[in-house]
């Protein structure tokens, strides 16, 4: 059987400081059939895992401040390579760049209803590509 | 009446005079005649006439022409029947008499016109001085008495009251003959003569001529005025006056009116230099006319270096364009006041340089110096500042709310994962607890972070009992950590305390548990190396499976601490090394 694109498992980075975050998002991502990497929890380490982890990313959630550092570099490093992604925040749109006001954000706590959205985002955003 | 009477008068004067002239007349004939009797006796034949030429020349002089006339007419009437021959008859023989007759007679007519004209001319001159007179007393009367509210008076050389009008009884209220004669130190206060201050006057008039002062002067029931006085020195031929004409005027209202302003000015300057907020006025020509001190401190300028500046020096240069309209709009308007905020942010300049947000009210006015407009002006700095600061903690409240709540979501989601149904909900409010121990722990230090010491401390808080908190121990230097670390780092905590109270150290009477912790600097990276070991209890076994406590260990200090740990199943006890590199989130509290 030839499988078609678009059910392929879906590769997603998680960029998030905070363990327990981490490991939530994790659960809930592999509950939606996902592959994770990660979580990353600096800028340094996110752009490693990009550059040179081999993987071909679908998707990405970005925590915007991580221990202090933002989180823009990644997600320039994933504008770069056409990889969707999108913000976890508290808040709407709180302490975001406005140059960065066009990117989707997934808001904490997590529904389980934003989070297949967010992958069915990325699978169409991979269908575009 | 008295106008109708005038000219009757005049007319029996003059004829009453007429009368004595022509009198006088004939008495000067009947002495010429009588002198002329007696000599002719002793030295006769005398020329006929010698005595009437002095009597027509006496006559005329005193009497004018027409007495002098008529005493020619006599004289020749009485020499030509008296004295010519022949004798009692007016025929006269003699050729040689009629030409002295006519002689005599043509003498007396010229005479007689001759003191005519002279009478005239000084008939004439004496009527131009009497109205001369009489308008310098016009004027004098106009000035004295005219003159409202003016009290004219003189004073001879040493100040003594020589003249006194109506108007200065009026001011003064003292009649004419209370002053007259009396020195004018009268008038002075009775300091104002101690000091010898009407000399001075009198001596300062001489030497410059005149002298004017406002003084307080005195009035005859002892009160006080204020006057305007001024000396004017009168000299005669000589280089020394001989008086002084004095013009007084009561200026008292004025004088009220003035301390009145004087009042109402110093109360609105000290409002003005008491104020807060900023107060600074412009004229049309948008130069500044007013700037309190707090404007001073405010901008940074003295008021003295600023005012006659254009207003633009207060401005952003950005922004002159801007105010020139808004000044322009207002005026144009001619709204008496108006609060600016609807105009939006307005911005400052110190001198400095610097800007500063503001607040301000406009007023305008008319004065009599033209437009004046003043604004009211607060550094809104520290308030935009707190505002901010406010909206930030706000943003960050939220923010923070909805990070707990994926905690506890993760949390949840975690316990509902590894345990057992019956167990959910005892193990998730014990990890709920742990969290809210590490919010109260934080919340103390208004979230800043809190102690590695603190945070075990609350994480023991739940078996904190009698007979318990005597199996622990805590030792080491003072490690501080980040908020979120702090969170971490407390719920696994929770998670050995909980392991060792169900199976570990806790778990029988006697285990202790030591916990130990020192800066290391092992591959010459900086860290804290925390030591948990577990003693005296029961011999513990490898756990069969993996559970959410060292998932979580295991997660939290490899991947948010970027630490290491090795774990120690020693049938003494449990033992753990958690190594914490330091960094900006975890560090030695100096």
């Amino acid at each position: 059987m030839i499988a078609e694109p678009t059910d392929r498992m879906l590769t997603i980075l998680i960029v998030e400081d905070e363990s327990m975050i981490g490991m939530l998002l994790e659960d809930l991502l592999q509950e939606c059939a996902c592959r994770v990497v990660g979580p990353a929890n600096s800028v340094a380490q996110s752009i490693a895992l990009i550059e040179t982890g081999g993987m071909a990313l679908d998707g990405a959630f970005l925590d915007i401040n991580l221990r202090g550092e933002f989180v823009y570099p990644v997600a320039d490093a994933l504008l770069a390579r056409n990889v969707p992604f999108m913000f976890i925040t508290g808040n709407a749109t709180y302490g975001i760049d406005p140059r960065y006001g066009a990117v989707r954000t997934l808001k904490k706590p997590f529904m389980a209803s934003a989070i297949e959205r967010a992958v069915k985002y990325f699978a169409e955003q991979r269908g575009s590509f | 009446m008295q106008c109708r009477l005038q000219p009757v008068a005049t007319a029996m004067q003059l004829a009453a005079n007429a009368g004595i002239r022509y009198v006088f007349a004939v008495l000067a004939i009947l002495v010429a005649v009588v002198l002329q009797q007696t000599l002719d006796a002793h030295f006769s034949p005398l020329p006929p006439y010698i005595m009437f030429y002095p009597a027509v020349i006496i006559v005329a002089a005193i009497a004018n022409s027409g007495p002098g006339l008529f005493t020619t007419l006599l004289s020749s009437v009485y020499a030509g029947y008296f004295i010519l021959p022949p004798h009692g008859s007016f025929r006269i023989e003699h050729t040689g008499d009629i030409i002295g007759m006519l002689i005599f007679a043509v003498t007396g007519v010229m005479v007689s016109v001759l003191a005519g004209g002279f009478h005239r001319k000084r008939a004439r001159e004496k009527k131009l001085s009497e109205q001369s007179l009489r308008r310098s007393e016009d004027h004098f009367r106009i000035l004295g008495e005219g003159v409202k509210g003016y009290a004219i008076y003189m004073l001879d050389r040493d100040g003594t009251v020589v003249s006194w009008t109506a108007v200065a009884e009026q001011l003064k209220g003292w009649p004419e003959h209370e002053v007259l004669g009396k020195n004018f130190s009268l008038f002075f206060t009775a300091e104002a003569v101690d000091s010898g201050r009407p000399r001075q006057i009198l001596e300062i008039a001489r030497a410059e001529g005149s002298f004017h002062e406002e003084i307080e002067r005195v009035r005859k029931d002892g009160s006080h005025f204020w006057a305007a006085i001024t000396l004017t020195a009168l000299r005669g031929e000589g280089a020394q006056p001989q008086g002084y004409a004095v013009l007084a005027r009561d200026i008292s209202e004025r004088k009220q009116a003035e301390r009145d302003i004087a009042a109402s000015r110093s109360q609105l300057l000290s409002i003005v230099n008491s104020a807060l907020d900023a107060i600074v006025a412009v004229d049309s020509a948008q130069r500044i006319v007013l700037f309190n001190p707090a404007a001073e401190t405010m901008f940074g300028y003295s008021a003295s270096d600023i005012i006659g500046q254009p207003i633009e020096r207060l401005i952003p240069h950005r922004f002159h364009g801007v105010h020139a309209g808004h000044l322009r709009n207002f005026a144009a308007e001619g709204v008496a006041s108006r609060n600016m905020e609807d105009l939006g942010t307005l911005s400052g300049r110190r001198s400095n340089g610097d800007e500063f947000p503001l607040e301000a009210s406009i007023s305008q006015g008319e004065t009599e110096g033209g437009q004046l407009f003043t604004a009211i002006l607060r550094d809104i700095t520290q308030r935009r500042r707190a505002e901010a600061h406010q909206s930030l903690l706000l943003g960050e409240l939220a923010h923070r709310v909805k990070n707990t709540l994926a905690v506890v979501q993760s949390i949840a989601a975690q316990t509902h994962r590894f345990s057992r149904p019956e167990d959910f909900y005892i193990t998730f409010c014990g990890r709920l607890e742990a969290l809210g121990n590490a919010n109260d722990l934080l919340t103390s230090s208004e979230w800043e972070g809190a102690t590695l010491a603190d945070i075990i401390t609350f994480s023991f808080a739940p078996y904190s009992v009698q007979g318990m908190v005597e199996r622990w121990t805590t030792e080491g230097p003072r490690i501080w950590l980040a908020p979120n670390e702090a969170v971490t780092l407390s719920l696994v905590f929770h998670e050995m305390i909980t392991n060792a109270v169900k199976f570990g150290a806790l778990s029988d009477a006697n285990g202790k548990i030591g916990i130990n912790w020192k800066l290391t600097s092992e591959d010459a990276i900086p860290a804290v190396t925390i030591h948990w070991r577990e003693y005296n209890g029961p011999a513990v076994n490898p756990p069969t499976r993996r559970g959410f406590g060292s998932k979580l260990l295991e997660r939290a200090i490899t991947h948010e601490f970027n630490g290491d740990m090795k774990n120690d199943f020693h049938s003494a006890g449990f033992e753990c090394m958690v190594r914490l590199p330091l960094s900006a989130k975890v560090r030695v509290q100096t």
